[in-house]
């Protein structure tokens, strides 16, 4: 009888400690596609919040394994912020393997107007071709902060009493973006020439946001490598342009860049399109990194 | 082969998944729908092979997978495979993915069992061009185990950052029948694995897993089959797009057999292979297997094999080779060649990467 009793009491007391931590922690637990997302998250929820990222900063976001421990991560979280346009279509898996029946789920695409979006039939003969748009929206700053607005919306939901917190944050990132656009606007401004060429098609909205010019892709269609004749055309290309400058991502092969650096004295500027990994943690500091490179490279 | 239906049959059943989905619910997408094709040309040495140091060119099968979810807890998976052989439903199932008590999964249905690391993955996701003939010699049913059946699994976090998952399959039992079987008739089976997934970092992991099952092979005689599996992966990444994988599997497999009175034929064996990715679509790699058993029909060998792969421009396309030795018992050894293509459109891709 004393050993049942025994038993029942450190059952208990174990039940009443979890409780407790529960409570004590008392946080969101956000979980997101990539960095940027949680990074976005984390400057509207604070200490209200805890977010995590399954893609890192140095990884290709459009192929991520799946993988047990995400599940894991996934099954432990109240939100889930998706990239959504079919960029992180792996995060389906992720969130379906972690059976977690009160996951929210926020495709932070929604109300973004999208750039590339494709008007016709769409055919893997066009490459890897995303038919509702570019997924790349989070590189201009002000569709960061349309993301910015879905997030609050999506934290105020889960967590009510923190709404008002959440909005003001909101007001905070919305004046930062401003500000800092500013300032991004005019760093650019003393370079002579906004032209480039980028690896990937990664960049648009960045562009977009910048009026930067992209001239040519080093891949001849999305997710396709360079061919020889192609690397021939954009040798010329950017012979034509006088451009100065390719913009790269860590994920993609070296060799392509490093041939053109060669045959058109190219510089090469590694960057990736998410914040973590060889970029700043934070989503202004990165985007602070990468118009910096771009304002001390292209001339 | 398994189950086979006529190619009339496989027809109306693509028909109706289609239509059922389009013209119930308006307004709502098809399922995703994919076809894998897969080519290979084989050569081999082997004396008792009637067309030995000729190439054989042959199209192993068409492969059609229908997926989606059925509503917002549950998904469905349909793949037909069509080949020279005739037509065949190999897996026809739904998923409950969320929804259920203690994050349980459960799914139903016929598919592939979750036994050991390669039996529920279809060949054309393995890196190497042919089942390991380990697989093919002890596991039972025609080309994996499959089966209709009840999974139910759960996930969970073990000490130490590791993820745990448990499954438990209770089948009809047809995938344990044997061949010689007296009855057509199927007596209740099961299948267990407990996979834990440990990461290294951000990326490189290690999984080990442990699987068993048990199964009537012949009712009328009361024989049964047990299974018993053990299963290792390791992923280290060495750069951004370069990793080095680890992979083996090691089945022991014990089988009544009638002589006088009831015995038992044990049969065991295993395969390694150690691959390393040099970029993200290019790899090679080495592969050794060996074989045992008291089964006279099982003779043992010995297979080593170099085997290496990559993929066209991008995913969709997916070239693959393999030299292989083979050493017999009682026979002389000999050289297998192996050249696979497999082409895909949709969704679902000839492999991950």
């Amino acid at each position: 009888m004393k050993k049942q009793y025994n038993t029942l009491l450190m059952i208990g007391s174990m039940t009443s400690l979890l409780l407790l931590a529960v409570q004590v922690e008392g946080k969101v637990r956000v979980v997101a596609s990539i960095p940027d997302l949680a990074s976005i998250a984390a400057y509207i929820g604070t200490e209200r919040i805890d977010a995590a990222t399954i893609a890192r900063g140095s990884d290709d976001p459009h192929t991520v394994e799946l993988l047990p421990s995400h599940m894991l991560k996934v099954a432990r979280s109240d939100i889930y912020l998706k990239v959504g346009l079919g960029l992180d279509q792996w995060a389906d898996g992720i969130i379906d393997g972690s059976r977690n029946g009160r996951l929210v789920v926020v495709d932070c695409s929604q109300g973004i107007e999208t750039l590339e979006k494709s008007a016709g039939r769409v055919s893997a003969e066009m490459g890897d071709v995303h038919p509702f748009g570019n997924p790349h929206y989070w590189l201009d700053p002000s569709r960061g902060a349309q993301v910015a607005a879905t997030i609050a919306s999506a934290l105020a939901k889960v967590d009510p009493p923190g709404g008002e917190h959440y909005f003001i944050r909101l007001a905070a990132f919305q004046e930062e973006t401003d500000r800092r656009k500013v300032e991004w606007q005019r760093q650019l401004l003393s370079t002579p020439s906004l032209q480039l060429l980028t690896y990937h098609q990664s960049w648009v909205y960045l562009a977009a946001a910048f009026n930067l010019e992209i001239v040519g892709v080093v891949e001849p269609y999305p997710g396709i490598p360079p061919t020889a004749s192609h690397l021939e055309k954009l040798i010329d290309l950017v012979t034509t342009n006088k451009v100065g400058l390719l913009l790269q991502e860590p994920f993609y092969p070296a060799d392509a860049g490093r041939f053109l650096a060669r045959r058109a004295g190219m510089r090469i500027l590694i960057a990736s399109p998410s914040c973590g990994g060889i970029s700043p943690d934070d989503y202004f500091d990165h985007i602070d990194q990468i118009v910096g490179g771009i304002a001390g490279d292209v001339r | 082969m398994g189950n086979h239906f006529s190619w009339k049959r496989i027809g109306l059943f693509v028909l109706a998944c289609l239509s059922s989905v389009s013209s119930s619910f308006g307004g709502v997408t098809n399922p995703n729908i994919s076809v894998l094709g897969t080519t290979v040309v084989e050569l081999s040495e082997a004396a008792d092979d009637t067309d030995s140091g000729r190439p054989r060119l042959r199209f192993d099968e068409a492969e059609f997978v229908f997926d989606d979810y059925l509503n917002p807890f549950a998904k469905g998976v349909f793949i037909a495979a069509l080949s020279e052989e005739g037509a065949e439903l190999e897996e026809a199932y739904f998923e409950i993915v969320r929804g259920l008590p203690a994050g349980l999964g459960l799914r139903a249905g016929k598919y592939r069992l979750d036994f050991g690391r390669l039996n529920s993955v279809h060949p054309h996701f393995y890196n190497f061009p042919d089942r390991p003939r380990v697989l093919e010699a002890l596991l039972p049913g025609e080309e994996s185990m499959n089966d209709v059946g009840v999974t139910l699994s759960h996930l969970f976090a073990a000490p130490g950052g590791i993820a745990s998952t448990l499954s438990l399959t209770v089948v009809s039992g047809s995938t344990f029948r044997s061949e010689d079987a007296a009855s057509e008739e199927s007596r209740l089976g099961w299948t267990g694995r407990w996979r834990n997934f440990i990461p290294i970092g951000h990326r490189s992991a290690v999984e080990v897993g442990m699987s068993a099952g048990e199964g009537v092979s012949d009712p009328v005689g009361k024989l049964r089959t047990r299974l018993f599996g053990l299963d290792l992966k390791a992923k280290l990444w060495t750069s951004t797009n370069s990793n080095l994988t680890l992979l083996g599997e090691w089945i022991d497999r014990r089988q009544d057999r009638v002589e006088i009175g009831v015995s038992v034929e044990e049969s065991s064996g295993g395969y390694a292979a150690i691959e390393y990715a040099w970029t993200r679509r290019t790899y090679t790699g080495l592969k050794a297997e060996r074989l045992e058993s008291d089964d006279d029909a099982i003779p043992r060998e010995a297979r080593l094999g170099f085997y290496g792969g990559s993929a066209i421009l991008e995913e969709s396309t997916v070239l693959r080779a393999m030299i292989e030795r083979v050493v017999l018992q009682g026979s002389s050894a000999y050289n297998r060649y192996l050249l696979q293509a497999v082409f895909s459109m949709g969704p679902h891709k000839p492999h991950q990467f």
